[in-house]
């Protein structure tokens, strides 16, 4: 059995199909489809939406401190904090307990909000940390729930892309929400040149990559390395080791060189002097910088003098900000970035090797509209419109993001994620926003199918579908997502296997599976059950044991991959 | 700098354990093979503020003190005996745990030791080094030096190699042996049926049956080689007595389920250990001595516990490259060349620094700003492949690398 080219796009351009939107494929047209993914209607409420604004998550610390949680929260301004109490000493700290269940109240918070209420003294960790929590579980809810299947893979990609660790610094976490929302989704679909800007820009990055201290001289040459080699032209194009001087780039000489080396890093670094964040740090002294959160450029820090990047030049004493951009203009009009970025893409979307005739059509539609706002949405139709999207299943293995969100897609469970959730993803190899060094995930099977990984999603799979998890992180709704009419174990067995694997599985497959479910053990003895015969099991028992078997068809090597 | 959690973390440095046993027992009579422990420093670990010239004059010109060992001071290193002539070479105030395996003999550093390719990328030098390679023509060599490394070692028992953690570091790329592993105890699934089950449907020959096929038989033999109590449960792990991991970290706990492993009798020939956070752009003076604490006091805490098998056991500590000579403004150093590398057991011929010290002056550096690279990182490889895990040559696995002299390393 071969899985219809239908269902192989699908299942790329998704958090996983299901039998649901398959049939709207069928109905619509694959390209009717694309078109819709392209545009989303922001302004619609969909599944992801209402979960989003519905779901409540506990925070429970204790705090001591001059004023409640709550107001800090608020943003109340700490004047009580220096008054007198009524016998005339100071204000004492206090202690306060926090214990409720809270709605995801930072994912609307502006910027400069979020940044203010965590730079007051005493503020909780714990309100911190769950600014980028609720990032986290809107995220898994999206991937999900989500109808805009396309921009969350999407974001989920820039996001790899730009990788930042939030454990780099607390105050990552604190502004997570709006770098999330006003950078990475506000440009995902948009121009690669304005996101990297936005990026670039963004507090997170600048602590993550440390530019945020780098100031001449010598400056911190953090970004501006990884801006090179993991965010624009790409490793491909460092030529270290076979130039030691900029003159034998090829085409450095005429203003286009091929590639960079470790010079280009150290000039490309001295014009990133100076960018930093607006997060009220002090210099001089008694001055310090804009507290909003946002991007500040401090101009003491920077190397003002004459530059040459990538062979071109750029004069001493620029305007404020004119280096930085320049070198920003050469790495995102670079014709190595348009190749390495279009083969990044479709390494996401189609293939661990992406046929290179792909990946030449993709760069030169990402090439001609380099300059258009909606870039991205051009390059992202080539690619899923592309035939090698519907074609030769199974050559990226899921991702263990995709692969639970796959498995609660097509069973229509209802998970309502919290932080174990996110625990195990990682355990299987998928840190959300924690992912280490500045790479990001690798994205080819070497790293997702390493057997600790593959075993983990086998035991996260079957845990959410047996009842592993405490409290009320997800229902399965097996037995309510059982039709009436489908009474029998053949009925039952065909009816989970034909919506978590429609036309996947080869035919012995589905009879090793099948005859597994039949045979259902009671007190530690199997007792075999005809095919046609009815399921007479109480529903408490069927349930469990429908658990055990939709895990089983998650666990088989088809259901790993794409 | 607005780094909260920088102070509300420094408990741990506070209790630093000592090696309790560095008179280390006579080696039993081992039946089991050779064990090659292999612990990546991630990130690119400054070897010059892990182990510097003290009173060298461009080493104090181009850094302020806080990212150097001084002679005297808040930041007063331990002196080292037998280092390079003449050369008061010290090592971080937070690596005392070192010292005391290097007094011991069992611990050898090599300095300017590394990746001689001019790389700066963390990513392209990790690749070539774990591919055994120091070129770009050979970074798509399929497999990892490690890989290889098994792959002459075979005939193998039930678990030939390990990755500690989640995944397979390149260094053990397309091993058709090698299993990730957080935790031996956690290779469970389900009910005898459901595992049969699903071996029969992970047969195939595509990767993921490999893998799928290798994770199952894994799973079984781990079952049997747990040591139980008496109802059949899996007993928790206990270290060798007097030797306790709680102060040695995240570091710490991978080398605590290395030695559950490494003790089951279950074949294991080679580990790999990661340990990440080297990249210290800024603020290193904190960050870096945390990571020296953690990881002096974890390795020798494990050497400690593995005491019984010193002489079937060698761990190599390496990194990508060290850092800069010269600081940055951000109170931190960029990208460097040459790096310290080690080597611990109970054959090496520790207790001393090996390999060639060219001092710091400009015309000794790497284009003028790094520590320059005087040993190929695979010369110390080949010495402990060689003379200690007993392979005949290392041609396959490190291809076009001409062996020079060897430096008696082991």
């Amino acid at each position: 059995m071969k899985p219809s080219s239908e269902f192989v796009a699908l299942n790329r351009a998704t958090f996983g199909a299901t039998v649901e939107e398959l049939a709207r494929v069928e109905k619509i047209g694959w390209s009717a489809w694309v078109e819709e993914q392209l545009k989303p209607d922001a302004a619609a409420k969909d599944e992801a939406t209402k979960r989003i604004s519905a779901h409540k998550l506990e925070i429970e610390y204790e705090h001591e401190g001059m004023m409640a949680p709550a107001m800090m929260i608020a943003g109340k301004k700490p004047e009580m904090m220096a008054a007198e109490g009524k016998d005339g000493k100071k204000a004492e700290k206090q202690k306060f307990k926090v214990k409720e269940e809270r709605g995801l109240s930072s994912l609307e918070k502006p910027l400069d909000q979020l940044f203010r209420v965590q730079n007051q003294e005493d503020y909780p960790y714990e309100e911190i940390q769950r600014c980028s929590y609720e990032v986290e579980v809107a995220t898994i809810i999206r991937a999900c729930y989500s109808k805009w299947q396309v921009r969350e893979l999407l974001v989920d990609f820039w996001h790899n892309h730009f990788n930042v660790n939030i454990d780099a610094d607390n105050t990552i976490r604190a502004v997570w929400p709006a770098y999330d929302r006003d950078v990475i989704r506000k440009h995902a679909f948009g121009n690669f040149r304005e996101l990297l800007q936005a990026v670039a820009q963004g507090l997170p990055m600048l602590y993550y990559l440390n530019n945020r201290s780098s100031k001449a001289s010598p400056a911190n040459e953090n970004y501006a390395r990884e801006l090179f080699e993991l965010h624009t032209l790409g490793a491909e194009h460092y030529l270290n080791h076979l130039h030691k001087k900029w003159r034998e780039v090829p085409g450095a000489l005429e203003g286009k060189a091929e590639g960079f080396i470790d010079q280009d890093v150290y000039e490309a670094a001295r014009a990133f002097t100076g960018w930093t964040a607006a997060d009220g740090e002090d210099y001089d002294d008694d001055k310090h910088f804009p507290d909003d959160g946002g991007f500040h450029y401090h101009a003491q820090w920077h190397d003002p003098y004459q530059k040459r990047v990538l062979g071109v030049e750029l004069e001493a004493n620029q305007p404020p900000l004119a280096d930085g951009m320049a070198v920003l203009d050469l790495a995102a009009f670079h014709p190595g970035t348009a190749v390495y970025l279009s083969r990044k893409l479709c390494r996401r979307f189609i293939a661990d090797e992406p046929n290179e005739d792909l990946v030449k059509r993709v760069a030169k539609v990402w090439t001609e509209h380099a300059k258009s706002p909606d870039q991205i949405v051009h390059v992202m139709r080539e690619i899923l419109l592309a035939p090698e999207m519907s074609g030769g299943f199974g050559q990226k293995t899921k991702r263990p993001l995709e692969f639970i969100c796959s498995f609660i897609r097509a069973t229509g469970a209802d998970l309502r994620p919290e932080e174990d959730i996110i625990w195990r993803l990682a355990e299987c190899g998928q840190h959300l926003f924690q992912w280490g060094p500045p790479t990001g995930h690798p994205d080819t099977a070497d790293y997702w199918q390493s057997p600790n990984s593959l075993l983990k999603r086998w035991k996260f799979a079957r845990d959410l579908a047996t009842d592993g998890f405490d409290g009320e992180v997800v229902r399965m709704n097996l037995l309510r997502n059982t039709p009436a009419n489908k009474k029998t174990w053949q009925e039952v067995a065909d009816h989970w296997l034909d919506r978590l694997a429609p036309g996947l599985l080869e035919s012995h497959t589905r009879e090793e599976l099948t005859k597994w479910f039949r045979e259902y053990e009671d007190d530690g003895k199997a007792r075999h059950h005809e095919p046609d015969a009815e399921i007479s099991l109480n529903e408490s028992d069927l349930a469990e044991h429908l658990g055990e078997f939709v895990a089983l068809v998650a666990a088989t090597p088809e259901f790993q991959l794409r | 700098m607005n780094r909260r959690h920088f102070l509300c973390s420094s408990l741990a440095a506070l209790t630093g354990s000592r090696i309790t046993n560095l008179t280390f027992a006579a080696d039993a009579p081992q039946s089991r093979d050779h064990l090659l422990v292999v612990l990546f420093l991630r990130g690119g670990c400054d070897g010059l503020n892990l182990l510097g010239p003290a009173n060298d004059k461009d080493y104090i010109a181009a850094r302020p003190e806080w990212l150097r060992v001084t002679d005297a001071g808040k930041f007063e290193g331990i002196a080292l005996k037998n280092g390079y002539n003449g050369i008061d070479m010290r090592l971080h105030k937070e690596a005392g745990a070192l010292k005391e395996l290097y007094d011991s003999g069992h611990l050898a550093m090599i300095h300017g030791c590394g990746l001689q390719n001019g790389s700066r990328s963390h990513f392209e030098a990790q690749d070539m080094m774990e591919r055994g390679v120091a070129d770009h023509k050979n970074i798509s060599v399929a497999s990892g030096w490690l890989t290889r490394t098994i792959e002459a070692l075979s005939p193998y028992g039930l678990l030939p190699a390990v990755a500690v953690g989640g995944e397979l570091p390149d260094s053990l790329l397309h091993s058709k042996v090698a299993v990730s592993m957080s935790e031996a105890r956690d290779f469970t699934y389900g009910r005898e049926n459901q595992l049969a089950l699903l071996k029969r449907l992970y047969e195939g020959s595509e990767s993921i049956h490999r893998t799928g096929k290798l994770t199952l038989d894994t799973i079984t033999a781990l079952q049997s080689k747990l040591p139980r109590d008496g109802d059949g449960k899996v007993q928790d792990y206990t270290p060798e007595k007097g030797v306790s991991y709680e102060n040695a970290g995240d570091l710490g706990e991978s080398l605590r389920n290395l030695a559950q492993i490494a003790k089951m009798d279950a074949g294991l020939r080679v580990a790999t250990v990661d340990y990440d956070g080297w990249d210290t752009h800024e603020g290193q003076e904190y960050r870096f001595s945390e990571l020296v604490s953690e990881f002096s006091r974890a390795l020798s805490t494990f050497y400690s516990d593995m005491s019984r098998f010193h002489s079937k056991m060698t761990v190599v500590v390496h990194t990508e490259f060290g850092r800069r000579l010269k600081s940055n403004q951000s109170e931190g150093t960029d990208h460097g060349y040459g790096g310290v590398h080690m080597v611990l057991g109970s054959g090496v011929n520790g207790g001393k620094l090996h390999g060639e010290w060219k001092g710091l002056a400009n015309e000794h550096l790497d284009e003028g700003a790094d520590l320059a690279i005087t040993t190929d990182y695979r010369t110390v490889l080949n010495e402990v492949l060689t003379k200690r895990v007993g392979l005949a040559d290392t041609k396959s696995i490190f291809p076009g690398f001409e062996m020079k002299k060897a430096l008696g390393i082991v």
